[in-house]
């Protein structure tokens, strides 16, 4: 382990207490939602079906202030019998608590600092949902780590189809078309992983570095890949929609800004050029609800307009002058005429990473600068599939990942030409 | 009478000769240290220009956007201008070093006085740079800031930022080589009072719907919630 340091006293003296487990179960509660032992009973039912004979550890990690004494919370489990069915061990319920705002990646490294400490084979991670935790789940991502030997399992859900729109058009196809694994949900708040993978990522030294700032979970993601540790992914069922906590600026800046720093530190891994694999996937691959919602078009079209108009001048630092004029024309267009076309949104997601790489201003500004085009990309995608089912928007998708595998030299050219910004 | 001329102007001669005689050895010396520090300088320059490229301090002054800053003011990259700044700064004081052993009280004293303030002049230019570096960050910062969270006029905002560090910062350079010291200080608070009092009587009178606006987009955005703006993720 890297370091133990962050953690406090208590809570390591608890995690001594518990001994070796089988299996551990990591519970986010951000900004203290749900006091520990209110999970219990969902999170046992889930466990006792499949594993009544292993030897379990709950980490629930709470953010934001500290709770009355401030010292983290030990209990048996409440009953050990669910459904009708006993657990034969004991299950064990830690709740720690993290300063997200020193450290906000510090939930993921407690939770891999835990399951290293425990020696725990299969691990997973939870985020409550607004019903709470579904049972489910817990075994979907359990099993295939601890019965297949996978050390990452990434979750799939059933989402709407303007849902997850900076994963759809960036994050997956990227994960594709550079690291060769199809992972529907590259920044996940759930998933699974093998005792191994934990520790690999815990003696890694970029837990020191603020580049990845908030995208613990994606950076977990692709070392997994990148270090050929054996991935798949696995269907959970719908994704209940909720509004971006975070917002989208902060969003963008952690999950873009984590993608690009990302890209940088393995750059001796995907510049090899590896080609897509099939990713072993348990349950369907793919699933789009296309029911009607009221979205919000006009306000990302607008603010497309403005901000390219405003930021013309960071913006051609950025990318080459051609794809400069392109951006401004479609801001000079009206709402029925505009289109942020995949070629153009590919090329100016490959130069941005490149004047990211290349340090061409300040990193965080560039990730900021790069928020008007998402929202363009988000317009135009609002705009053209409002009639379209599943099956045109899973079309779509393949076109744009096809667009970014046809446009992968032109960027390796780029990444690898050393001092060359937006030229 | 014609040999007292005649004598007059062998004293001179002689005179002449002699002081050219005291003068030209150290005129020689003066040139000698002068051509001696153009070569140390010469080296030294070589020498941070390699330890500057090793320590890519061009790339960090592209990070914090000095180099556009230099690009504009027609200047040379980071690493070049540091190497010529101390290329001129070392043959500078060998010529000040040479100029002195001609013994020429009054271009000593002057020589003196530029020594003295040299010092002044180069803390006022390292504050002007780093200031103007400091102004182009925070006005980019405060535009990108502008710009994402939908508010009316970013530009006018971040230019704002820009002016008021750009002020500051060079009303603290002038301080620093002494230059009008009070009226300095008297121009910058009246600029600044006068700003800051255009700004409150401009906002108050005629930005009363736009703050109300601000204020309406800001609390109601959150109440709205989701509806605005779909989750990325």
């Amino acid at each position: 382990m890297n370091d133990e340091s962050f953690l406090s006293d208590d809570f390591l003296r608890q995690l001594i207490s518990v001994g070796d487990v089988d299996l551990l179960v990591g519970i986010s509660s951000p900004n203290g939602q749900g006091k520990a032992g209110q999970f219990v009973p969902a999170v046992e039912e889930g466990l006792l079906r499949n594993f009544k004979r292993e030897r379990i550890a709950f980490v629930q990690v709470e953010t934001g202030s500290k709770n009355e004494n401030g010292r983290p919370v030990l209990m048996e489990g409440a009953m050990g019998k669910r459904g009708g069915i006993e657990s034969l061990r004991t299950l064990r319920w830690i709740t720690a608590r993290v300063e997200t705002a020193s450290s906000p990646d510090g939930i993921l490294r407690t939770m891999l600092t835990a399951a290293d400490l425990l020696h725990a084979k299969a691990c997973a991670v939870i985020a409550p949902s607004s019903e709470g935790i579904l049972p489910a789940r817990m075994e979907s991502l359990l099993l295939p780590v601890y019965r297949e030997n996978y050390d990452f399992v990434a979750p799939l859900y059933a989402r709407h189809k303007y849902d997850a729109l900076l994963t759809r058009n960036l994050l997956y196809p990227i994960c594709r078309t550079l690291y060769g694994k199809p992972i529907r949900e590259l920044r996940a708040a759930e998933f699974g992983f093998s005792g191994r993978l934990a520790a690999h990522c815990l003696a890694r030294s970029e837990w020191q570095n603020d580049g990845w700032r908030g995208g613990a979970e994606m950076w977990m993601a692709i070392t997994a890949i990148s270090n050929s540790f054996r991935c798949a992914q696995t269907y959970l069922g719908e994704k209940s929609r909720v509004a971006s906590n975070a917002g989208v600026v902060e969003s963008i800046r952690r999950t873009v800004g984590g993608l690009f720093w990302c890209l940088e530190s393995t750059e001796s891994f995907w510049l090899k050029g590896t080609s897509a694999e099939p990713l072993h996937t348990i349950g369907p691959e793919h699933q789009l609800t296309t029911k009607a919602v009221r979205v919000e078009r006009k306000k990302p079209f607008e603010m497309y307009r403005s901000g390219v108009a405003d930021l013309s001048q960071i913006l051609a630092t950025i990318v080459d002058a051609r794809t400069h004029e392109e951006l401004v024309r479609l801001a000079s267009l009206d709402e029925s005429a505009f289109r942020l076309s995949n070629s153009l949104w590919v090329r100016t997601i490959y130069q941005f990473a490149v004047a990211y790489h290349h340090s061409v201003i300040n990193r965080d500004h560039l990730v900021q600068a790069f928020v008007p085009i998402y929202r363009g990309r988000v317009y135009s995608v609002l705009a053209e599939h409002r009639s379209a089912d599943s099956e045109e928007m899973e079309a779509d998708l393949e076109n744009l990942c096809r667009e970014f595998e046809s446009q992968k030299d032109f960027f390796f050219e780029r990444w690898k030409t050393k001092g060359q910004g937006a030229s | 009478m014609k040999e007292m001329i005649v004598h007059a102007f062998q004293q001179a001669y002689e005179n002449f000769t002699r002081r050219l005689a005291e003068f030209l050895p150290r005129l020689l010396v003066m040139l000698l240290i002068i051509a001696i520090g153009a070569l140390v300088a010469y080296l030294l320059k070589n020498v941070v220009r390699a330890i500057l490229r090793i320590a890519k301090v061009d790339k960090v002054s592209d990070q914090a956007g000095a180099s556009r800053l230099l690009r504009k003011a027609d200047l040379p990259a980071m690493t070049e201008l540091l190497s010529r700044a101390i290329f001129w700064f070392v043959w500078l004081g060998f010529i000040i070093i040479g100029v002195s052993v001609l013994e020429i009280v009054s271009l000593q004293q002057q020589l003196t006085s530029l020594i003295g303030l040299l010092p002044q002049i180069f803390v006022a230019f390292l504050i002007l740079f780093v200031g103007m570096l400091a102004a182009n960050f925070f006005s980019r910062a405060a535009l990108l800031a502008g710009v994402n969270a939908g508010l009316p006029s970013p530009r006018v905002f971040s230019d704002t930022i820009r002016f008021v560090i750009a002020l500051f910062v060079i009303s603290m350079a002038l301080e620093q080589i002494g230059l009008g010291r009070e009226t300095i200080l008297i121009a910058f608070s009246l600029i600044f009072g006068a700003l800051m009092m255009g700004l409150a009587i401009a906002f108050g009178l005629g930005g009363r719907h736009l703050a109300r606006r601000i204020l309406e987009k800001h609390f109601l955005h959150h109440e709205r919630g989701s509806e605005d703006e779909l989750s990325p993720l």
